[in-house]
């Protein structure tokens, strides 16, 4: 028992933010998006971001993923501070480290499945191979479609594939269901949990969609820019369990 | 009523740097467009007004006979035109052996003169027989001042005056009768009415002339033929204005500018109705959601679309106000050229407004009627299908995917960059014909530059030719600048995406300005044999020039410019993507 708690602790520093704050300057004087928040994320870890809309998730989000800079606090990712990065070192930060599914794939819409993917691999250090990641993610077939002849799942597939081949530290994802049918939801989630598993990654999903907190090992609640629960789940449920 | 005018004012905040470009493009071309025009009637007044103030002959019979007109050919040219509208003079012209300079010496009644009359200057008119008057000094025609004593057929008189002749109101050289290959370095007045005259000045009606219309052409040439034919040709020869370098000059140069003026508005107009044209489409593009919106609140089609049509126009007036102020001083600026080369008076304040309000007019009514037109045609679809996003454009293959061995190797940065440049095609080829079209015009400009600098007497067609390069200059970087600006926020979205991904600030910019640099490319390439076709049928139009006049270095300065307002708008862009928010252009359907 002591040493699976050890072992947990050990993994939970891979992602660690101490009071961060990120304060917006109006004419109306500051306002604090993000208000002291801090937990800490293990390598491996399936994390769920719950907060309804304006509560500051996305803020956080891109406080996370080297889109905007902190205004107070601390952010360490891998021992390295990324709250301390310079704007350039924030781009190598995105190219190197990070990888993003959006709600909407941005995918680029004159580019192949397999050029989108190759978008990101050809500026990264570690990248993995693009065909290879497009048929782990069950694209192997669709490599040479355009974003257009795909369907949101299958754009949605591609985005995905495009952010994990880059290899990186952090998965994060931005309501990457919100503009999906119901069971593609699902494919998705499914798909974003076995890359979480199959590969150690540190996947962190945004959403307001409460049912997914049952399959996160993390929950955290945010709300008005604060912490208001961080919850573990011993059990997670599989995907195939939880409905909305 | 309120709400709409808010609205309207929200659009023109929003899009004020489309705004702006339209305003900067309507500027241009319509003060170039009025300015050039509007020379022809200025010059013209100034020309007619001299005709009638000094009383100028229209034909000048000059006798061949060593012992000057007969008394029977007197009576028959005052018979034919009427004693008040002939004067006689004698004419001849002396050569200083030393100096070989070579003295005209008009000999006549000068104060009872009416024809040609002579604007004093300085001193008086004789009053003694040993006095004299002598032509203005200019760059050929000595300076004399009063007193002075001059030689003649060894008889010595004294300057008592400078007058101006308006028959020799040209600035250039004026060719002697002796020899046409030397100039005249002195002309002279003596007055006294001799039996001996050898020249004669005629006068026809004064309201037929009207800046040397074809009527009055046509009437001078039947009369020459007439007097020749009364006289015998082998006796005299008969001149008319159109043989006077220095009166008819001022005309033909006018009326050249005019041509110059018409070529290239339609040009003007081309350019300046495409970008907006495209400006305006692309602002639908970007506003459809709205409309949308609109549309299913039971607006109106008509409703939607006024306050585009009032965004272009509002924009094409604006401009067009600027424009009469710049076309004004073009017009007066090419006029101080021409007063520099030409005797005339000073700029005609004349209030005429026909050069401006033509273009202005089509100008308006064409901005106007396209954005109405597109925008009606946008809203057939139904509100539905108008809520979507454009439709994605179907990814596609361009032909030369099809050949392996060239798009293998490409990176896939040029893939992309070109399918863009090859799928779009109206856009390519909106943006390549602006292109050309903005090139053709500074290549014409230097073109006649190059060539009006080799000719002699053509001095006051150097300053429009300048006009034509500064005008198609600032009219080139303002359409590259508009398509490079339209091209950067269409693409927002895949800049916010390329800047996730971590593509630093010049890798992002690289990205999206090849394709402009591409089709900037193209165009100026393609600006270079239409604008020797160009150049070529205003060498046509003005009798004047030809290809060989132009200098090996304009096909190369031409595209460099065009390239260099590429690059120029490009790097004031690059700010412009650089800022790019990239939640907001990331995180909505747009």
């Amino acid at each position: 028992m002591s040493d699976v708690l050890q072992d947990k602790v050990s993994v939970t520093n891979f992602l660690s933010l101490d009071n961060v704050t990120k304060e917006y300057k109006t004419t109306a004087g500051g306002v604090k998006a993000i208000d002291g928040v801090s937990f800490a994320l293990g390598e491996g870890e399936f994390v769920v971001i719950l907060g309804p809309s304006g509560a500051g998730k996305t803020t956080l989000l891109n406080l996370l993923g080297g889109m905007d800079s902190t205004t107070g606090g601390t952010i360490i990712l891998d021992n390295k501070v990324v709250s301390e990065f310079s704007t350039k070192e924030l781009t190598l930060y995105r190219r190197n480290d990070i990888g993003f599914v959006f709600q909407f794939y941005n995918l680029m819409p004159n580019l192949t499945a397999l050029e989108n993917v190759e978008l990101a691999t050809e500026i990264c250090k570690n990248a993995l191979d693009p065909k290879q990641t497009l048929e782990q993610v069950g694209l192997g077939e669709r490599l040479s479609n355009f974003p257009s002849q795909l369907s949101g799942g299958e754009q949605q597939r591609v985005s995905i594939a495009r952010a994990i081949a880059k290899n990186p530290k952090l998965l994060l994802c931005d309501e990457p269901t919100g503009a999906l049918d119901y069971n593609t939801g699902k494919t998705i989630l499914r798909l974003l949990h076995d890359v979480c598993k199959n590969n150690k990654k540190l996947v962190i999903i945004v959403t307001h969609n409460q049912a997914l907190k049952d399959m996160a090992d993390k929950v955290i609640s945010i709300k008005n820019g604060k912490i208001e629960s961080v919850v573990i789940n011993e059990n997670p449920k599989p995907i195939e369990e939880i409905e909305w | 009523m309120r709400s709409a005018s808010k609205v309207s004012l929200r659009l023109f905040k929003k899009h004020f740097t489309r705004l702006v470009t339209i305003i900067a493009i309507v500027i241009v071309s319509i003060g170039f467009m009025s300015g050039v025009g509007e020379i022809e009637s200025r010059v013209n007044y100034a020309v007619n007004q001299r005709y009638e103030q000094y009383n100028i002959s229209d034909l000048y019979i000059k006798s061949k006979n060593q012992m000057g007109f007969s008394s029977e050919e007197k009576q028959k040219i005052e018979e034919k035109f009427g004693k008040d509208n002939v004067e006689f003079s004698m004419c001849y012209e002396l050569e200083d052996k030393d100096s070989k300079q070579i003295t005209r010496v008009y000999s006549y009644n000068l104060k009872d003169s009416k024809i040609n009359t002579l604007t004093l200057m300085e001193g008086n008119f004789p009053e003694k027989s040993d006095e004299v008057v002598v032509e203005r000094a200019t760059a050929d025609y000595k300076d004399y001042n009063v007193g002075d004593k001059i030689t003649l057929m060894n008889k010595e008189y004294t300057v008592s005056g400078v007058v101006y002749n308006p028959l020799l109101s040209s600035k250039a050289d004026e060719p002697s009768f002796l020899d046409k290959d030397r100039i005249l370095s002195s002309v002279v007045y003596v007055n006294s009415g001799g039996f001996f005259q050898n020249d004669a000045y005629v006068v026809i009606e004064r309201d037929l002339f009207d800046a040397y219309s074809d009527e009055y052409e046509e009437r001078i040439n039947k009369l020459k033929a007439e007097v020749e034919q009364l006289l015998g040709s082998d006796n005299v020869s008969v001149l008319s204005l159109y043989e006077n370098f220095g009166l008819y000059a001022q005309a033909s140069s006018a009326e050249k500018i005019g041509i110059i003026g018409i070529i290239f508005v339609v040009f003007f107009l081309l350019v300046t109705l495409l970008i907006t044209y495209s400006a305006m489409t692309r602002l639908f593009d970007e506003e459809r959601s709205q409309m949308a919106c609109l549309r299913t609140l039971g607006v109106s089609k008509m409703g939607i679309v006024r306050k585009y049509v009032l965004f272009v126009g509002v924009a094409t007036l604006i401009g067009g106000a600027v424009a009469y102020f710049v076309g004004d001083a073009l017009t007066r600026i090419i006029y101080m050229a021409f007063t520099t080369q030409y005797d005339l008076p000073s700029y005609p304040n004349l209030i005429s407004f026909g050069y401006f309000l033509a273009t202005l007019a089509i100008t308006f009514v064409a901005t106007t009627l396209l954005t109405l037109l597109y925008g009606l045609s946008l809203l057939k679809a139904k509100p539905s299908e108008l809520l979507l996003p454009k439709a994605p454009k179907m990814g596609k293959k361009i032909f030369l995917e099809r050949i392996p061995f060239l798009w293998k190797p490409l990176s896939f940065k040029y893939k992309s960059t070109l399918r863009n440049v090859f799928l779009f095609m109206s856009r390519f080829i909106m943006t390549v014909v602006s292109v050309v079209g903005s090139t053709v015009l500074v290549f014409a400009g230097i073109g006649l530059l190059n060539c009006i600098s080799q000719m002699k007497n053509a001095d006051s067609l150097v300053v429009v030719s300048i006009a034509i390069i500064a005008f198609s200059a600032v009219l080139c970087a303002l359409v590259i600048y508009n398509l490079t600006n339209i091209n950067v926020s269409e693409r927002r979205r895949e800049i916010a995406t390329l800047m996730v991904l971590g593509y630093k600030n010049n890798e992002v910019a690289g990205y999206i300005f090849r394709e402009i640099y591409i089709m900037g490319f193209i165009g100026a390439i393609l600006g270079i044999p239409c604008g020797v076709g160009l150049v070529q049928f205003v060498f046509e139009m003005l009798k004047f020039g030809a290809l060989s006049d132009i200098c090996w270095w304009t096909y190369i300065v031409t595209p460099v410019t065009t390239m260099f307002f590429v690059f120029l708008s490009t790097l004031l862009l690059r700010r412009n993507i650089i800022k790019t928010d990239m939640n907001a252009s990331l995180k909505t359907v747009e």
